[in-house]
């Protein structure tokens, strides 16, 4: 038995997410609500594990393939387990465990009702299932369908309290985001009608072969592509829903949503462009030179906008359109350097951002205060929930010995291996705003003392708890990286095999 | 008529498809009514269908349902048609929520347009109370 | 709607929508159409009932409860007939391969999992199809 599930784990993780989303809408009905929350918490955990386990396996014993129905890889879907796959599954474990247990606890309270709160498990297990399928499918419409996926449930999420602003942000996320879809599926018909394949490796290995003959519909294939995973990832600017929506959403939604989601469309890029057309056509296409200039000015100008807002729930989204500039620069830097910062970039900056949210989110609740300017005096009021923040805020400025700073080396070492001083100067840059958005709020809510110091009350322990246990995973990331930092070289290592033929 | 013309000539339902998707990328863009922008949500999928059923046409081909007792009939691409049923169903999902979105933005706001709902955000967030509430 | 001529209309061509939608759904593998097709065939059938004679009358025959139950049983079913192949000791959603009968080519039983994956699917789609006009149709929370 147990071999069997070994042996199914990749497609049982998937299964087993989707299939207990949709037994919520039935528990809240039948049992008590409470009973539904551990169970959403249990799944996850339970997903997590086995992605974790999936990961070791592939560090290992190195990557292996599933073919979904018993057809072999041309004719079925064929889900591809390598160490981009690996590493992104550790990730959506560690960070969307956390995020469900804070959710977990007033979670009916937030979203105002029962069936509500079951609707927003429901959404929450199908999006973790379509992240989990993005990272390990190798099949480009089973991409599309997880990414679609992926967007209904992060729309509906925002809508989650049923107030009228998220309702209306969530309506312009889910234009965009549709106008998103139809440039990826535009630009899967393209590749289809190239290569008559569907399957990553199979498109990769005709292309090769054969792209000269026609250079200019690869080129706008790659440019669809381009515009509509960053249309969905916040590329910058195409970022203008993300504010709105990530500020108006509840906080575990936000949470999810900046830390996970939008990672799940750059893995879904990363997938076709390093796999599906490969490293050595990305490089003699100018694709690259357009995605490090997007990532730096994202950089920039996200870090600007933020300084401009006081509501601390927006900073923190426009810090997140900042953040994903990292992401594209290391992608478009394209050595094995930048490739590494971008990924364990993913990484911390999902644990980040989830605490930094988590964290704001359980400020906002206990005080009601929505503006950084009011919050004078909370450090002494939530001594804990502002430790973690500062960690985050720490991790995120790129500290040593917090594990924004291994991604923002890597990356680097990556812009210098490629001579690019303007991409180090940038990188320096972002480095010095995130300080100048992210200080301001520990030193209004812990040095500013209010004449009377408030009473200590902290959030919620359940809360405390994912809130410290992510905080402690920036630590140990910032500390000890190696096993973080093998895994992502490795699976920098596997999208540029291709390059070095 | 050169050779670029002919080649357009020869692929017409591309250009047709391309051209379908740039008016519904248009028409979600610039019109403010939100059910206008779900039409154009509507066109512009529609397009990548014809793209794609195009791509898998055979020229006297029938449709992909093995006949036993005829065996050597042309059958169009199979794969394609199964994808866009996919893509349908997808969007028909879109269509149904941005509906409901639709509904829940007309009960508190008591418009379609996008514009004024803009505005009256603005104007509640300028008032830092919530103008909507009592609908 | 107090229309006379369109409630006996309905009455008379409905019980055929719906014996039509089952028909596409049964089918699927065999004729053109399918789970989708005939799922919303069949759920357009209920969503014409209701609009003719009133959600009220509509509830009395199927409750919206009814339908949010049969929603996550299609789902869950899928679920289920793709394990069966991984129980079997082959891979996820496996059929022929995994030992399961798949009969004579060309008749109804012809499909092994097929049949009965499409009956789920096509279960879930018709009562997606009554669920989501049933709360578009519903006035103030």
């Amino acid at each position: 038995m147990s071999l069997v599930v070994r042996d199914n784990l990749p497609v049982l993780i998937v299964v087993a997410l989707l299939s207990s989303a949709y037994v919520m809408p039935l528990l809240t009905k039948i049992r008590r609500f409470r009973f539904a929350e551990f169970f959403a918490v249990f799944m996850i955990a339970l997903a997590l594990s086995g992605g974790i386990y999936l990961g070791q396996g592939i560090l290992n014993h190195g990557s292996f393939t599933y073919a979904v129905g018993g057809w072999a890889a041309p004719w079925g879907i064929e889900l591809s387990l390598d160490a981009v796959s690996g590493f992104f599954l550790i990730t959506i474990g560690l960070v969307a465990t956390p995020i469900m247990l804070y959710a977990s606890y007033d979670l009916v309270a937030e979203v105002g009702s029962r069936s509500r709160a079951a609707w927003f498990l429901t959404l929450f297990l199908l999006l973790v299932a379509a992240l989990c399928g993005l990272a390990i499918t190798g099949d480009i419409f089973n991409i599309y369908v997880m990414v679609e996926v992926a967007t209904i449930a992060s729309c509906a999420i925002v809508s989650a309290r049923n107030d009228s602003a998220s309702v209306a942000a969530t309506f312009k996320y889910l234009m965009l985001a549709t106008i998103g879809s139809g440039f990826v599926l535009l630009g899967i018909g393209f590749l289809f009608v190239l290569t008559g394949n569907l399957n990553l490796n199979y498109i990769g290995q005709t292309l090769r072969l054969t792209w000269q003959n026609y250079p200019t519909a690869l080129w706008v294939a790659l440019s669809f592509f381009t515009v509509g995973f960053g249309v969905k990832s916040a590329l910058f600017p195409l970022h203008v829903w993300l504010p709105d929506a990530h500020s108006t959403a509840i906080s575990p939604s936000s949470a999810i949503l900046s830390s996970l989601a939008i990672k799940g469309y750059i893995i879904a890029l990363l997938k076709i462009f390093y796999v599906g057309v490969g490293a050595q056509i990305i490089w003699e296409l100018p694709i690259t030179a357009i995605l490090t200039l997007l990532g730096m000015g994202a950089i920039v100008a996200g870090a600007l906008f933020a300084l401009a807002q006081d509501e601390l729930k927006r900073r923190l989204a426009f810090s997140t359109v900042s953040q994903v500039g990292y992401i594209f620069l290391g992608i478009g830097l394209g050595n094995i350097h930048g490739l590494t910062g971008s990924f364990m970039h993913i990484l911390s900056h999902a644990l980040t951002k989830a605490l930094l949210f988590l964290a704001a989110g359980a400020m906002i609740k206990r005080t009601g205060k929505t503006r950084i300017s009011e919050m004078a005096g909370i450090g002494f009021k939530m001594p804990v929930t502002l430790g973690v923040f500062a960690i985050g805020s720490l991790s995120m400025i790129g500290i040593p010995l917090f594990s924004g700073f291994v991604s923002k080396w890597q990356l680097l070492l990556g812009a210098l291996a490629k001579g690019n001083y303007l991409a180090v100067l940038v990188l320096v840059a972002g480095s010095l705003l995130a300080a100048a958005y992210l200080l301001p709020v520990l030193r209004t809510a812990l040095f500013v003392r209010p004449t009377p110091t408030p009473a200590k009350d902290e959030a919620p322990s359940v809360q405390l708890v994912a809130m410290v246990f992510l905080a402690a995973l920036v630590l140990v990331v910032g500390v000890f990286p190696h096993q973080v930092l093998q895994l992502a070289q490795k699976a920098a290592a596997t999208l540029l095999r291709w390059g070095v033929l | 008529m050169g050779e670029f013309g002919s080649r357009i000539v020869q692929n017409y339902p591309y250009v047709f498809a391309l051209a379908l998707f740039a008016i519904g990328v248009y028409t979600i863009l610039t019109h403010s009514n939100l059910f206008k922008k779900v039409i154009g949500i509507n066109i512009m999928e529609g397009s990548i269908y014809v793209l794609f059923i195009a791509a898998g046409n055979v020229r006297g081909g029938v449709a992909p349902v093995l006949d036993l007792a005829n065996s050597d009939l042309v059958y169009v691409h199979p794969l394609p048609q199964a994808l866009m049923l996919t893509g349908i169903v997808v969007s028909v999902s879109v269509t149904a929520l941005s509906l409901a979105l639709i509904m829940k933005l007309y009960r508190s706001y008591g418009t379609v347009d996008a514009r004024e709902i803009a505005r009256l955000t603005r104007l509640g967030n300028e008032v830092g109370a919530d103008v909507t509430s009592g609908s | 709607m107090r229309d006379f001529v369109l409630k006996r209309m309905v009455a008379l061509v409905l019980p055929f929508v719906t014996m039509l939608g089952l028909y596409v759904i049964f089918h699927g593998h065999l004729s053109p159409g399918g789970s989708f097709s005939g799922g919303i065939i069949t759920g357009l059938s209920i969503i014409a009932f209701n609009l003719v004679f009133g959600t009220e009358r509509g509830e009395e025959k199927i409750s919206e409860r009814l339908m949010a139950l049969i929603e996550s049983f299609g789902a869950l079913w899928y679920g289920a007939m793709g394990l069966v192949g991984i129980l079997r000791g082959a891979s996820f959603l496996m059929n022929k391969g995994a030992g399961v009968p798949v009969g004579q080519p060309g008749s109804l039983y012809s499909g092994g999992l097929i049949l009965l994956i499409t009956l789920g699917v096509g279960l879930k789609v018709a009562s997606t199809m009554v669920t989501l006009f049933l709360e578009l149709m519903e006035e103030e929370d």
